[in-house]
């Protein structure tokens, strides 16, 4: 057992080997916690004040927010937009948008984007906010991007210097340590008809964030789930586990299913890149899923920049929503649920390398400078053409400091379907609770617990 | 860039109403919780409509096998062979994620089982055609079928066990238990069910008399042949058991199980559409037992009553388990011992008077199933991802194991003679034997299931597909006991004679298309089985040559309703009685006599249902 291990470390080893990228330097780096803030953003605002400075976050719960509960109201329910963008004006203002936002209102004229004053709302914990700032000096990327190495529980790196580094910080983004939703999925098909593609309860973790004075090993896991399907009631039953680790390259997703009737779990087949997610009618692809996941290296990486865009944000109203009716409307999800602000974002563009392959020949990620989420995407086909679309809804869970992207969605504007995923408001919200017990984690109590 | 969707307005209108049609059932699944969440309870419909027409013509051979034709000479070329409505209730109460209990039910109704029967059968499997003897082939003016002693023929009904599980309308239980889970420390974890249910071990997919899993919940293969789309949580038979996992940290469980229910496999009933056996079934009453020297030459055959058949006591049969994934192997290894009885029966005749010439030795003869008990497996499981295919292994061990067996008389008189020297002793046992025994073939056996499942996502040819593949072996170790009745015996000549190694594939592959139509997504789903060389020494497990296959396509709509359309059908290798002298086995006389005409041997089930070709279309909804 001792060789098979050291045989394993030494291709490991072998795996990792490669030019490595170095960090930024000191002085680069002294510039977190002045001009820019601990993870990175600008602390200034912008020039016509239309995004403010930064000042620590929402952190100040609206008075009708009841402590403890999964429910997290508006705090800005009584703002009106500043803006309405829709067919009319597009044109002025198609600059600020993501390429499918602005298709989306070119094609259908009951699609509008309510734009709503700015608020920098995102706070992480303090312990995340330090290692960030080590890690602008300490972290660093290897082959090309697609690993890193010496990175601490926090955003790798702060100052990135390439766009697979940028990647590296969504990839790795804080979301808390631990989360329990009961959550719907809805499918929206080309005639307009929603139907129910999921009910779960899901239990999420990240294990990464438990020891906060430990670099990540490539093979530790960084995100597992636990997902109880409860509809359609055909599915009723049916559970699956994942883990994820930090690198996919170095060890791949596992995932395991419950056979229901069998009462045994069986390993799944790694499901990862384009693969079509069938929970989306084949609207997005298994890497679509929160915006963008998985391993980076079938693409080339360009830092396209930094830059102002009208994006999803603070979308309480869309994240909490109690009854998901009147969110699934035909075409395009409702447009007045959605709240959408002017932020910095980080633009990156992942172009497919020579010889790898991919349904989408170019995609472009749009990362809010303050929370590293990949708020939006636009998925081009090998002819160059925009084929899809997608949206992560970020509010902060301003009782806890961890910004939350529970709900996110994707167009695809050739089929003309959508999927929304991710709407825990009927319910009960977002909840944080205690982590579950590592025997909950064994893919094997599953079976012990399964019940169909 | 438009959308276009390319539906028609007729079909539009064709599936909204069937949809529409669908949605009227009153019941709607619920799910309650009474707002603290300490109580969660389901309530589940399954429901499900079935039409299946028989498209292939008879097989002459299967058509004249006296006890092989009933379900080919009861439903003839496009007739309605299934017309069955299904129902799954599921109701499940849970008391804070922690403790509570399922019961599961089906019912059914099939019209085409109303009236079920053939004029034309001479040899027709109805109980009330006991003691009968009657011609096996034309003799004069004697027909095949007529009577030689005055009975008259019964060729109508099923037997009741038959008519309840195949026309109903029926229904019976299938989960019945209660269960509690508790975690212990930080890291450990118990669970706990009591009552009626399935506790499955191992990684097989489809073969299972090949798997660690062997014997550890009977299989409905009646249903699993007759009813398209049947779920596999509806093909495991769920048997009283107390099952408990306990979980010591996240890299180790152990496992262990306790029945106190012995439950047969379900073979599809003689008589029955999917019936390749007519006197092998739980419902069968009757065995045409050939008599070749009748009717100078010609032969006959007698109507030999089912007996009591012998089954293992109910408790007695356990298993241990220890799952164990260490962080070093990035998969999961399993380590099982389990001592269980055979779901599947060996066919005893017990004729206590056929020493004697002629027709006096029929007088009291009739046959049994029974089946064997303290069997001992021993497993080890391997599941673990290469690059993007999830492989799992079985590998196990087995001893006492029931080895293929043919048919085999018990009489006390001949039984001596044969161990004397004096007549051939072939299939001849002594006495019946006890609960648990079958007093034919036992020996070791290693099994090795290998299989893999693996995604493709988008091509041209499709958006996505899924393919499942799994290679069986079963190895002859040694033959213990029982060598008379054994099919791998030198004097066996059989097609299904078993050889040392035995190798069979099976395969799905299924590619989807998604949003063919607003709502619709398609998909084409693929099986094909094989036994590739060799026949395996154990029941199911492979038979050269023999196998099925299906093809259909699928429509899911709106995720809730599914529409299935599929082609069924069987093939493999039989031999059949040429010259009256080249049974598969000797009798007493040492001869091979057998009747012209007649099947003497198959390669397992399939080959016997190689005419059955059959179109299904099915519809089902959960509410």
């Amino acid at each position: 057992m001792r060789f098979l291990k050291s045989v394993l470390a030494a291709s490991l080893a072998v795996a990792i080997v490669g030019p490595a990228q170095a960090a930024v330097s000191a002085q680069e780096a002294a510039k977190l916690g002045t001009s820019l803030t601990r993870v990175g953003a600008e602390m200034a605002g912008n020039a016509d004040g239309s995004i403010p400075p930064y000042n620590g976050g929402l952190t100040t719960p609206p008075a009708s927010f009841k402590e403890g509960d999964g429910i997290r109201p508006d705090p800005f329910a009584d703002e009106k937009p500043l803006l309405v963008i829709d067919g009319k004006n597009l044109d002025q203002y198609k600059g600020l948008l993501t390429a499918t936002t602005a298709e989306l209102v070119r094609r259908y004229p009951s699609y509008h984007v309510n734009v709503y004053p700015t608020h920098r709302t995102v706070i992480v914990p303090q312990a995340v906010l330090d290692n960030s700032v080590k890690n602008a000096t300490g972290a660093r990327s290897l082959d090309g991007g697609v690993a890193i190495e010496n990175a601490l529980p926090g955003v790798p790196f702060p100052i990135p210097t390439s766009g697979s580094e940028a990647m590296w910080n969504h990839l790795l983004r804080y979301l808390g340590t631990n989360r329990t939703v009961k959550y719907d999925s809805w499918n929206v098909d080309a005639a307009g008809v929603p139907a129910l593609s999921t009910t779960a309860q899901s239990f999420a973790s990240y294990p990464f964030y438990d020891d906060m004075s430990k670099p990540f090993n490539s093979t530790d896991v960084f995100f597992q789930l636990k997902v109880y399907y409860t509809a359609p009631a055909r599915r009723a039953g049916e559970a699956i586990m994942l883990k994820d680790t930090a690198n996919p390259l170095a060890q791949p997703r596992r995932s395991w299913q419950y056979l229901p009737g069998q009462r045994r779990v069986k390993l799944a087949p790694d499901l990862a890149y384009d693969t079509p997610n069938p929970g989306t009618a084949g609207a997005g692809t298994y890497d679509d899923v929160f915006v963008f996941n998985g391993a980076l290296d079938r693409f080339d990486w360009k830092l396209v920049g930094k830059q102002e865009m009208i994006v999803p944000y603070n979308t309480y109203k869309l994240t909490y929503a109690r009854d998901t009716k009147p969110l699934t409307t035909p075409n395009h999800l409702a447009s007045d649920y959605v709240r959408w602000e002017k932020h910095r974002v980080w633009v990156v563009e992942g172009t497919v390398k020579p010889g790898a392959r991919h349904i989408y020949q170019k995609r472009r990620f749009y990362l809010d400078e303050d929370s590293w989420v990949a708020l939006a995407s636009d998925q081009y086909d090998s002819a160059g053409n925009l084929y899809r679309g997608s949206f992560a809804f970020l509010s902060q869970s301003y009782d806890k400091k961890i910004p939350d992207t529970s709900a996110f969605m994707i167009y695809d504007l050739v089929g003309g379907s959508y999927n929304i995923n991710g709407i825990t408001g009927p319910y009960g919200g977002i909840k944080y609770g205690e982590p579950l017990s590592k025997a909950q984690w064994a893919p094997d109590a599953l079976a012990g617990s399964g019940i169909r | 860039m438009q959308t276009t969707t390319g539906h028609s307005p007729l079909l539009r209108s064709v599936l909204a109403t069937a949809v529409s049609f669908a949605v009227m059932p009153a019941v709607h699944a619920f799910e309650f919780n009474n707002g603290s969440e300490d109580w969660t309870a389901r309530f589940d419909n399954t429901f499900k409509t079935s039409y299946g027409q028989r498209v292939e013509g008879q097989n002459a051979k299967i058509a004249n096998a006296a006890n092989y034709n009933d379900g080919d000479k009861n439903f003839s070329v496009g007739s309605a062979v299934t017309q069955r409505v299904d129902l799954l209730t599921e109701f499940d109460v849970i008391y804070q994620r922690k403790m509570g209990f399922r019961v599961s039910a089906a019912s059914w109704y099939d019209h085409a089982y109303d009236d079920v029967g053939s004029n034309s059968n001479p040899f027709p499997g109805q109980a009330g055609n006991a003691g009968n003897l009657i011609a096996a082939r034309p003799a004069g003016s004697i027909q095949p079928g007529d009577s030689l002693n005055g009975n008259v023929a019964h060729k109508h009904g099923l037997s009741n066990y038959t008519d309840r599980y195949y026309n109903g309308p029926s229904g019976e239980i299938l989960d019945a238990f209660v269960f509690y889970s508790t975690e212990i420390g930080e890291e450990s974890m118990l669970s706990a069910k009591l009552g009626k249910h399935n506790m499955y071990w191992g990684e097989t997919l489809f073969n299972a008399a090949n798997g660690i899993n062997y014997g550890q919940a009977a299989l409905d293969l009646a249903k699993l042949y007759n009813v398209p789309g049947t779920e596999t949580k509806e093909l495991f038979l769920p048997r009283n058991q107390v099952s408990m996992s306990f979980t010591v940290n996240p890299e180790l469980t152990l496992g262990a199980q306790y029945f106190l229910e012995f439950q047969n496999s379900r073979l599809p009933e003689g008589g029955t559409y999917m019936g390749g056996y007519d006197m092998l079934g739980e419902g069968a009453d009757l065995f045409w037992l050939p008599v070749p020297t009748l009717l100078g030459g010609a032969g006959a055959f007698y109507g030999a009553p089912r007996g009591h058949d012998s089954k293992p006591h109910n408790a007695g049969d356990f298993g241990l388990m220890v799952k164990w994934s260490p962080q070093w192997l990035d998969g999961t290894l399993g380590f099982y011992y389990r001592n269980t009885s055979d779901t599947m029966p060996v066919v005893l005749i017990n004729a206590p008077n056929l020493h004697q010439p002629g027709l006096a030795g029929l007088t009291g003869t009739e046959y049994l199933a029974a089946y064997a008990d303290d069997i001992d497996i021993y497993g080890i499981s391997l599941s673990k991802s290469v690059g993007p295919v999830s492989v799992g292994l079985d590998l196990n061990y087995r001893e006492n194991m029931p080895l293929l067996s043919n048919f085999t008389t018990i009489n006390p008189t001949l039984s001596a003679q044969a161990d004397q020297g004096l007549v051939n002793g072939a299939n001849l046992i002594s006495a019946l034997p006890g609960h648990g025994e079958t007093g034919t073939a036992r020996g070791k056996t290693f099994h090795v299931v290998l299989n893999g499942l693996v995604s493709f996502g988008n091509t041209p040819l499709w958006d996505s597909s899924a393919l499942a593949m799994e290679a069986a072996m079963t190895h002859l170790v040694s033959v213990d006991k029982g060598q008379q009745s054994f099919k791998g015996d030198s004097s066996y000549r059989g097609v299904d004679k078993v050889d040392t190694n035995a190798y069979t594939l099976a395969a799905n592959f299924t590619p989807t298309w998604f949003q063919v139509f607003p709502g619709v997504d398609m998909s084409m789903p693929m099986a094909y089985n094989v036994g590739l060389k060799g026949n395996s020494a154990v029941q199911l497990g492979g038979s050269e040559n023999a196998g099925s296959y299906s093809v259909g396509i699928s429509a899911d709509i709106y995720q809730k309703y599914k529409i299935d359309l599929k082609y069924v059908d069987a093939f493999g290798p039989f031999d059949t009685c040429d010259t009256g002298f080249d049974n598969n086995t000797p009798g007493s006389s040492g001869q091979y006599r057998c009747i012209p005409g007649q099947i003497t041997s198959q390669g397992g089930l399939s080959p016997l249902l190689k005419d059955r070709g059959m179109v299904t279309a099915s519809f089902k909804t959960t509410f």
